[in-house]
């Protein structure tokens, strides 16, 4: 057994039989008879090591394979094929005692018990892991600390704020001080504040307790402050395994700037590096080359143009990125 | 002219409810069972026993429980909808809307219980013509069946929407239904007609608006009584008349605290 | 398993089982009003119907040999039984709908065996007024009928494991066919109905139904004759059936979570 690797996953596919209908009266017709079945590789033979300690993204478009994968590493589905272990055990043969060394946040879905306040969910928690009390209270003051949740301990769940929830929530799924930490889409909603809370917060456990965080998410902002290294799905295949660095690097070498300037701008626009993909009297829709271009030219040559009286910077959309990692042929 | 929004509202409420075809049919077997069951209850209470309502034979009670479980049935239901809107506020989005609430959510009914309707009725008279065979009927007597059986679902509307209404100053109405639900079944005369009862009970049915939903327009259907059509069809509309003031009385009075309290 | 860590699964399961309905409890007690009136107004609703039923036996003396003191006693343990599944086990009649939204999910990611989960993290407060009539019931039943109170107790457990349990494997249907939800409230639904009227109502292939399928007859048509007269091998044949409901829910529930973790039903959400 390795001890090291915290996620182990060898040629691991999924295949879906999805029934097909034909369009049409005939084809209704023709389904109830006999359904015709298409197979969906939503998994197509991945391959990959995430040691323990690592800070991990997964990205990729909706349907490429991201949640599926993801349900087999937490044992939810099994495989057609393939191989994976996590923190030694495989996930679906041993999903129960899997479930102790894993923690998982899921955007959509909430653990905490709306009408009650946090305490008690995790309380319940504590119950459910069956972790004994000199273990769980003691965690719990950490947490609580760290998290700064002692000021809405005792408040109902329902009157707290999302950033408030997500962080009981992400608190609640380290209760029980896992091995390995799923998350998914876990800034979604929140405002810039509150994703800068999350990101900290998850950033620290990382380094304080070399607990493996797993991320998804859209949101490229989570994947830069948190994660060292991003692996790209789609389609079913692994398509990049580098690091937010080398990404940064080679492929968010662009950054979209709108702009609202008191005056309509007159003439061509001519700044080096950027081009214009929207202009409506002062508002402008400009993409900047940050690999040529600084922000701070490009800002300078707006500021010339007229007072901006508002300015919204924006990175590369995940799809954006993915986009440009296909058009650099790989 | 004001009326045919809302026929179109109802029109596209009656479509939409039958897409849900399959569950619909699917919910016909309760039906089907509570009349087995009804049925062979009463084989037992009017065999030896002699448990027998006056003038109400075999084959006039098992039509008579169709007709008043196919009412009962047959009925959408609003009330989680109303209660809802109200909890959340969104009653008040109406006030800015060119048409009355209780209007909208009236035409959504009855898009909703015309298919309930069709769909129960069909079940109910073919068990029943294979369980006892068809029941003398004219069609003067249908058509006026059928003003009793509008005015009844007219008259549950407005008790439904009067109790859901109160939501406004109840957490909780469902409770209330629960009570409604058994008060038709007691006054309503679900399972026996009002003759059986003791003479003070009766009484008491008959005083509420209860034994209009179903057991006026069900023993209609098994012993007509033309003289008393008149008088039968003038109590419903009576009630629909008090219950339909007080359901506009308590929206006007709830939205007005709404505004005040903003939601 | 040595027989001491199986009594150790068993206490931690009832613990476990106990530490819902509390939080359950707690989270309805936030509204108070609710509480009061949900509890209060089902133990009102249930005395509707034994009035009904002494309208009824006022005009007749017995129904097949029924009298209004069996009609009390089946009610008494039908509300006892059906209050305790939904007090406790809040999720059993809704568990087609978790199943088809991929709800499940959540408690497969806990170290919990996922089908107890999933029924007390639920919990239907109005139970408890099922509970206080049953109560009530009983106590209507007479100071003779006392003695067949620890007998009515253990029967309205086995009752409500025998309900739940059908629930659960009327349920399961949602691993495998669409529509699951309403064919498991229209089956859920005749239970109930057959268990609120008297057994001599129903003869022949009906009869057998209810001692098979629709087991009413376990669930109260048996407990009633235990109140009449005990005998000890009634009382053993209900708790035979209730274990073997629950073995068979288990059971339903594991293959239904095979096909589940296949992803067959992935397809709906894909």
């Amino acid at each position: 057994m390795d001890d090291v690797t915290a996620i182990k996953v060898r040629d691991l596919v999924k295949v879906f039989k999805v029934a097909h209908k034909r369009p049409g009266l005939a084809g209704s017709l023709r389904a109830i008879v006999r359904t015709e079945h298409v197979d969906v590789r939503a998994v197509d033979g991945v391959t990959f090591s995430v040691e323990e300690g690592e800070t991990v993204a997964f990205i990729g478009p909706n349907g490429a394979g991201k949640s599926t994968t993801i349900k087999m590493l937490t044992g939810i589905l099994y495989p057609t094929s393939g191989e994976a272990t996590v923190t030694g055990m495989t996930p679906w043969k041993q999903r129960q005692r899997l479930s102790r060394s894993i923690g998982c946040v899921f955007g959509q879905r909430s653990q905490l018990w709306y009408h009650l306040p946090p305490r008690d969910t995790f309380e319940l928690l504590a119950h459910v892991y069956e972790l004994p009390v000199s273990q769980w209270k003691p965690r719990l003051t950490t947490l609580a600390d760290r998290f700064e949740l002692r000021a809405f301990m005792d408040t109902p769940v329902r009157k707290l704020s999302l950033g408030q929830r997500m962080r009981c929530e992400i608190a609640a799924s380290l209760l029980h001080a896992p091995r390995v930490l799923f998350l998914d889409e876990p800034t979604v909603g929140l405002d810039v504040m509150a994703k800068r809370a999350i990101r900290d917060l998850v950033l620290e456990m990382n380094r304080e307790e070399g607990v493996t965080v797993l991320l998804t998410s859209h949101d490229v902002g989570d994947i830069e402050q948190v994660c060292r290294r991003v692996m790209v799905i789609n389609h079913g295949h692994l398509v990049l395994d580098t690091t937010v660095a080398a990404l940064r690097r080679d492929f968010m070498k662009s950054k979209t700037v709108r702009v609202r300037l008191d005056s309509p701008v007159e003439g061509i626009l001519n700044i080096p590096g950027v081009e214009v993909l929207k202009r409506k009297r002062g508002n402008l829709k400009l993409l900047v080359n940050t690999a040529t271009t600084s922000m701070d030219d490009v800002l300078a040559h707006l500021m010339q143009l007229g007072t901006i009286e508002d300015i919204t910077i924006a990175d590369p959309s995940t799809e954006q990125i993915i986009a440009e990692i296909y058009a650099s042929g790989r | 002219m004001g009326a045919s929004k809302y026929i179109h509202i109802g029109r596209i409420n009656f479509l939409a409810k039958t897409a849900y075809m399959g569950d619909l049919l699917l919910g016909t077997t309760f039906y089907t069972l509570i009349l087995f069951v009804f049925v062979q209850l009463w084989r037992v209470l009017g065999g030896p026993s002699g448990l027998v309502v006056e003038g109400f034979g075999y084959r006039e009670m098992v039509w008579y429980l169709t007709a008043s479980e196919a009412i009962m049935l047959g009925r959408a239901r609003i009330q989680d909808d109303i209660s809802d809107e109200v909890k959340t506020g969104a009653i008040a989005y109406s006030l800015g809307r060119p048409y009355h609430y209780l209007g909208f959510k009236f035409a959504c009914y009855w898009g909703e219980t015309a298919v309930r309707m069709l769909v129960h009725i069909a079940v109910g008279i073919a068990i029943a013509l294979l369980a006892v065979g068809p029941i003398q009927v004219t069609a003067v007597q249908l058509g006026a069946l059928a003003v009793s059986v509008t005015l009844a679902l007219i008259l549950n509307f407005l008790i439904v929407a009067c109790i859901s209404l109160l939501a406004f100053w109840v957490e909780d109405t469902v409770p209330f239904f629960w009570i409604y639900g058994k008060l038709l079944f007691v006054l309503g005369g679900l399972f026996a007609p009002v003759e059986l009862y003791p003479e003070a009970l009766a009484r008491a049915a008959r005083a509420s608006p209860f034994n209009y939903v179903l057991y006026v327009p069900a023993r209609m259907l098994v012993r007509f009584d033309a003289a008393a059509w008149g008088n039968t069809i003038a109590a419903q509309l009576g009630w629909i008349a008090v219950l339909g003031a007080l359901a506009v009385g308590l929206y006007s009075l709830g939205v007005r605290r709404l505004n005040v309290n903003g939601g | 398993m040595s027989t001491a860590g199986r009594t150790g699964a068993v206490t931690s399961q009832v613990r476990f089982v106990w530490e819902h309905f509390k939080f359950n409890l707690a989270a309805a007690m936030e509204y108070k009003a609710g509480f009061v009136s949900q509890v209060v107004f089902m133990l009102l609703n249930d005395m509707f119907l034994l009035f009904f039923w002494w309208i009824v036996f006022r005009r007749v003396s017995s129904i097949g040999g029924w009298t209004f003191q069996h009609v009390i006693a089946m009610h008494a343990t039908l509300a006892t039984s059906f209050g305790i599944s939904v007090a406790v086990f809040g999720n059993s009649q809704g568990l087609p709908r978790i199943i088809a939204e991929g709800q499940l999910d959540y408690y497969l990611l806990l170290p919990r065996d996922p089908l107890l989960h999933v029924l007390v993290s639920r919990s239907d407060i109005s139970g408890l007024g099922d509970v206080a009539f049953g109560i009530v019931a009983m106590a209507l039943l007479g100071r003779e009928r006392l003695s067949s109170l620890p007998v009515l107790c253990i029967t309205a457990l086995a009752g409500a494991a025998i309900f739940t349990s059908f629930n659960v494997i009327a349920g399961t249907l949602a691993f495998f066919v669409g529509h699951a939800q309403t064919i498991s409230d229209q089956v859920g639904n005749a239970l109930i109905t057959f268990s609120t009227y008297p057994e001599p109502v129903f003869k022949g292939a009906v009869r057998v139904l209810l001692y098979t399928l629709l087991p009413a007859g376990f669930m109260v048509y048996l407990p009633v004759r235990l109140v009449s007269a005990f005998d000890p091998f009634v009382l053993a044949a209900i708790l035979s059936f209730a274990a073997a409901s629950i073995a068979a829910a288990g059971w339903a529930f594991r293959r239904g979570l095979k096909r589940y973790e296949s992803g067959s039903l992935v397809v709906v959400r894909m």
